[in-house]
């Protein structure tokens, strides 16, 4: 029969428990352990069991307790408190009337520390406090008083982390309990005994500066000791770090994060101990800054190359521009040009050999953003209509009217577009306020919100209306039934057909770059809007098949069952919000409000 | 040389410089009026196992001829400010697991080897540093005999043991 091997206890378990020996030792050999130790390690110790609390928080482990302080240099207690209570005050943070945890709200003079709710119940200012005594001690004798601001310790209102709002002045703060038990005493003791409490308690409120004085200078020095040892460890870990080959740019540390207790942790710094618990953090924390750096960097070479490509491409393409509502943005475009950079991580500078063997790139860029136009005109030609107008009844015949006059398109492809112009097409809809008291230069003023160079709008409806500077809403009103029909762009559709039929016309026949404006007087195409056509990029004129597509008049009739929809929810049948294409996400496509300013690229929310 | 022999029986024949690393042992022989070169039949000590007498015998090896604490230092010990720092060599010797250690403190505290004993102090004291109640619970194996109400009244109010 095979033996069974005896299963080895695993690593983490080994030594759980073997230390229990330390309760059988000798008490010397305790003693002499625990007066290693940091005082507040000696706190924790006795409260483990109730052994170990009958061998340290006892009158007889005062020697302990003081050897643990002198480890640390700290001064000895203020008479009133023991070495625990003094040891906790300083270490931990743990309300002293209800046992909560607190944070920072020691008031070291009054030798408490309180919670939020128990400093606002027990932390007086003198004032206070004295008149209260008045009305609730009707047989005190007040001419004590006068001795409470000599027997009591107080701390200044600013010292302290919360504070009473019920304090009349900024002064003197008091720990309320203690004044009790003071004038309890000051009112119950007979003459003689008063005169030695009295005594004894300034003796206690002197003593207790002194204890401040002491602290203050311990813990001025403890600090700028902890802040010494944090950077000579911090320097270590430095000068291990960079051994390994990290480079110090990507050690950035946050000392408030989890691992920063790293740094201030203490206690010697071994193989285990570094491998195990200082490594793995810091690395990872490394990587993330490392992470960072390497985008950073990347980002500043990409965004010098992008430079140099723009003074290329204003060489190579002088009438380009970004403004030209038939010009494809520059944010549309700018992507490709990125990923162009971006292929050798932005490393290669953009010389003129550079720009020649990837111009092309732009010109691709323009061949799609014109199939992309074309399909979304195509799309959006059938989105329903927008709730936000108010309903205006229109007639058919009134419909086919209105498609039938010159119209005019604005088209402004950046930024705040799609809210200028909702708010322009709505100008039927201003409030009677606006129409009253504003004129034409005043709401470009309020449409500063929403675009810059909104004076631009301005001038071309004024143009279009041949309109003064200065034209109020009525004559712009008595001009209404007869002016053509404005179509004003923005994102992320299209949906007024005759501007809808002239703007492809002008794609198709334009395939490299458009006109700067698209003018309403150019003759107009039949047309087709078939997916296969709409590919032909290079083609000029698109001939209306309508065995592939409805004919022209079909649209037309569609559009005007549109119209006739769109202008019962949305008002004025005059102004045609025509939204068009917005931006779109580099991953998925769709349409995309969110730009990482990091990378040149922009994203949609879910990315 | 002097002859040590452990309570299982174990001889060890040992340097006089190295035996005097304990002043246990050095009192001892120096009591009995023995020289150096006493023949090595002397029953020095008795310890209950070999596995940490060899500890401290190699212990006390590399430590021979180092300047032994005298009375005075062990005063001026009392007041001074410990540190928890252990030297390299006394570091990679104290590295062993914890059974071994308490065995080690003992045997030091028995043969009074100060310096070794106060390896044994700084090393445990190391283990508990920073560490909460109930780390040092798991870590020494105690079971916690107080109720929720009496942790609580002790974290809050710290009062000494024997007080009301």
């Amino acid at each position: 029969m095979r033996k069974k091997k005896p299963r080895k206890k695993s690593a983490g378990n080994r030594n759980v428990g073997k230390l229990a020996g330390i309760l059988k030792m000798p008490l010397d050999v305790f003693y002499e352990i625990v007066s290693y130790m940091h005082p507040s390690d000696l706190l924790r110790i006795s409260r483990v069991s109730k052994q170990f609390r009958s061998m340290l928080m006892t009158k007889n482990a005062v020697g302990f307790w003081r050897a643990a302080r002198r480890n640390i240099g700290m001064p000895d207690p203020p008479p009133d408190l023991n070495d625990s209570q003094y040891v906790a005050l300083v270490f931990e943070h743990v309300c002293n009337a209800c046992g909560a945890r607190v944070e920072w709200s020691k008031i070291l003079s009054l030798k408490i520390q309180l919670c939020k709710k128990c400093n606002w119940k027990n932390i007086e200012d003198a004032d206070t406090m004295f008149r209260n005594l008045h009305t609730s001690l009707e047989d005190f004798d007040w001419s004590l008083v006068n001795l409470l601001d000599d027997l009591l310790v107080h701390d200044w209102k600013d010292n302290a982390t919360y504070m009473s709002c019920r304090s009349l002045r900024p002064n003197k703060i008091i720990y309320a309990p203690q004044v009790k038990v003071v004038t309890n005493q000051l009112s119950t003791l007979q003459a003689e005994a008063r005169e030695a409490f009295v005594e004894q308690q300034r003796q206690m409120v002197q003593d207790t500066l002194d204890f401040i004085r002491r602290y203050n200078a311990w813990e001025t020095k403890r600090q700028a000791e902890l802040l010494s040892e944090e950077a000579l460890r911090k320097s270590i870990f430095y000068e291990r770090l960079e051994a390994l080959g990290h480079d110090r740019r990507d050690m950035m540390w946050d000392d408030d994060a989890d691992w920063g207790k790293l740094f201030t942790e203490g206690g010697e710094i071994n193989e285990t101990y570094w491998r195990k618990s200082v490594l793995p953090s810091l690395e990872r924390e490394i990587a993330s800054w490392k992470r960072l750096r390497m985008q950073d960097e990347l980002c500043q070479r990409l965004a010098l190359r992008y430079a140099e490509f723009m003074m290329l491409l204003k060489e190579f393409l002088p009438e380009y521009s970004d403004m030209n509502p038939v010009h494809p943005p520059r944010m549309y475009w700018r992507k490709h040009v990125v990923e162009l950079l971006l292929r050798d991580d932005a490393q290669t500078p953009v010389t003129r050999p550079f720009f020649e063997e990837h111009r092309n790139v732009i010109l691709d860029v323009v061949t799609e953003y014109n199939r992309d136009l074309r399909a979304d005109l195509t799309q959006m030609a059938f989105e329903g209509p927008s709730r936000r107008a108010k309903p205006v009844a229109i007639t058919e015949a009134r419909a086919l009217e209105i498609l039938k006059r010159p119209s005019t398109l604005f088209v402004k492809w950046n930024g705040y577009t799609g809210a200028l112009a909702r708010k322009l097409y709505t100008y039927d809809g201003l409030t009677e306020e606006l129409r009253r008291d504003l004129r034409y230069d005043e709401i470009d003023v309020r449409l500063q919100y929403f675009r810059y160079d909104s004076r631009g709008w301005i001038d071309m409806l004024l143009e279009k209306f041949e309109l003064d500077e200065d034209v109020t809403w009525d004559v712009v009103e008595a001009k209404q039934a007869e002016r053509p029909l404005v179509c004003l762009c923005g994102n992320p559709s299209f949906k007024q057909p005759a501007l809808f039929v002239d703007l492809l016309s002008h794609v198709l026949r334009e395939s490299d770059w458009y006109l700067e404006h698209f003018h309403p007087t150019r003759p107009r195409l039949n047309h087709d809007h078939t997916t296969d056509e709409f590919t032909q990029l290079n083609r000029i004129i698109v001939q209306l098949d309508p065995e592939k597509g409805p004919s022209l008049d079909a649209l037309l009739e569609k559009y005007k069952q549109k119209l006739i929809k769109q202008s019962t929810n949305k008002g004025s049948p005059d102004f045609m919000f025509i939204p068009t294409r917005g931006f779109r996400c580099f991953d998925c496509r769709s349409y995309s409000t969110i730009m990482s300013g990091e990378m040149f690229q922009w994203h949609c929310l879910t990315k | 040389m002097v002859l040590l022999v452990t309570s299982d029986n174990k001889n060890f024949v040992v340097d006089r410089e190295v035996a005097d690393r304990s002043v246990f042992v050095k009192n001892t022989l120096e009591a009995r009026g023995l020289s150096i070169a006493t023949p090595p039949m002397l029953n020095g000590g008795c310890f209950e196992l070999t596995s940490p007498f060899l500890q401290v015998l190699e212990y006390c090896q590399h430590h021979r001829g180092e300047p032994l604490p005298t009375t005075d230092d062990a005063n001026a010990d009392e007041n001074r400010k410990r540190t928890t720092d252990i030297g390299e060599w006394d570091r990679k010797f104290i590295t062993v697991d914890h059974e071994m250690l308490f065995e080690i403190i003992l045997a030091a505290n028995y043969l009074d080897i100060k310096p070794l004993l106060d390896v044994g102090c700084k090393t445990i004291g190391n283990m508990v540093k920073g560490k909460s109640p109930e780390e040092v619970r798991k870590l020494f194996d105690i079971v916690n005999d107080f109720t929720p109400e009496e942790e609580a009244q002790i974290k809050k109010e710290n009062e000494w043991a024997e007080d009301p």
